[in-house]
């Protein structure tokens, strides 16, 4: 009786579903790199102001030349939100996410692989609707690298994210 | 928030390896008008200076001073390649013969190990009214690898090692293979061929 109160009342936040984005390199990375879609997926849990998140992307940015170069990434993330605006039909979200980027770069016969680590800022336009969950935000993402000799480094992204998750 | 997370991703940071995202970001040849690099070369010192803008062989290229001496470059945004001009004659009979005029390809970016690339330039040149040559030009290069390099200009990481082979053809065949080490913001820092070693000794990137 107590496992099914608890499962009905975990479940009663849980939200998921699936995600796009524009993602834009900037800074270093805009150098070789143009923009490319995101897609990914996140299931949510929402309780009270705050929101917990798992989520899961991939983009492969291209290279600004007319020339077979990639540059991809899977990017697992776990993260918060928080509402500070909620009104009847939607609500502002705050979200930091954090997590790490599998990257891989193919050139011609040229492959070179390597991790990162991830830190996401947003700020999320919701709209809640019946059983579904409308999201659009806009997302300051770091890739952080720490090498000997080059120290702690940042290669940074902006994207606009759209979500729609089914709310059970 | 961004700051207690911040630490945590720092902490993941660190058991990342590759620094693949550093590098797809790193310029690897600057050509920036002011930049100076000097060279050691056994006992001699060489200098590299990019002077500014010329145009050379129909197209708007970049002045490169190696010792005083013009090597025309072409490096445009929104393409992968650099292009070196290459200019090659034959004395004949007291007549110079062009061998080659031309943009020949060096590198081409973004540098990804593994990577490879090569081009051949083929021409006939009829020399004397009736001798015929046939020149041949080809740069093959593969990108052999990512490693640190230590010169007397400093310690550099992130160097992609670059292994060249060159061929010119025309009375005669000449093969050379030399490798380069491009490091990111700085360009080239170590040049072997053969026996002969170009080292870095000390640079300034723009004016």
């Amino acid at each position: 009786m107590n496992a099914l109160l608890l499962a009905a009342l975990l479940c009663s936040g849980l939200d998921f579903g699936g995600t796009v984005a524009g993602v834009y390199p900037v800074g270093s990375l805009n150098r070789h790199h143009g923009s490319s879609a995101l897609l990914g997926a996140a299931a949510g849990w929402t309780t009270g102001a705050f929101r917990f998140e798992l989520g899961y992307g991939y983009a492969s940015l291209p290279g600004r030349q007319s020339t077979p170069y990639r540059l991809s990434f899977h990017l697992p993330r776990a993260g918060v939100g928080w509402s500070p605006v909620r009104q009847p039909g939607w609500g502002l979200e705050v979200g930091a996410n954090t997590g790490y980027a599998f990257g891989r770069r193919t050139f011609g016969s040229g492959v070179e692989q390597g991790n990162a680590a991830l830190a996401e800022l947003g700020l999320i336009f919701v709209q809640p609707s019946g059983r579904s969950r409308l999201s659009v935000g806009f997302w300051y993402s770091n890739l952080i690298e720490n090498g000997t000799g080059t120290g702690v480094v940042l290669s940074p992204m902006l994207s606009l994210r759209a979500g729609v998750a089914y709310v059970p | 928030m961004f700051r207690r997370l911040l630490p945590l991703a720092l902490l993941l940071g660190l058991g990342c390896s590759g620094m693949l995202f550093f590098r797809s970001g790193e310029d690897y040849f600057p050509l920036v008008r002011g930049s100076l690099w000097k060279f050691l070369a056994g006992a001699d010192t060489s200098y590299f200076e990019v002077t500014g803008d010329s145009s050379v062989g129909g197209q708007v290229c970049t002045v490169v001073l190696v010792d005083y001496a013009p090597e025309f470059w072409l490096k445009r945004s929104g393409t992968a390649e650099i292009r070196r001009f290459y200019h090659r004659t034959l004395i004949r009979g007291g007549e110079e013969y062009e061998l080659e005029a031309r943009y020949g390809l060096r590198y081409l970016l973004p540098f990804v190990e593994g990577d490879s690339w090569a081009e051949t330039f083929r021409d006939t040149v009829v020399v004397l009214g009736s001798d015929t040559i046939h020149y041949r030009h080809r740069l093959e290069c593969r990108v052999a690898g990512v490693e640190p390099v230590s010169i007397p200009a400093g310690d550099f990481e992130q160097c992609y090692r670059l292994e060249f082979t060159e061929l010119f053809e025309d009375e005669d065949t000449t093969v050379t293979a030399f490798t380069e080490w491009l490091a990111p913001g700085v360009g080239l820092v170590r040049r072997v061929s053969g026996t002969d070693e170009l080292v870095l000794a000390d640079y300034r990137i723009g004016p």
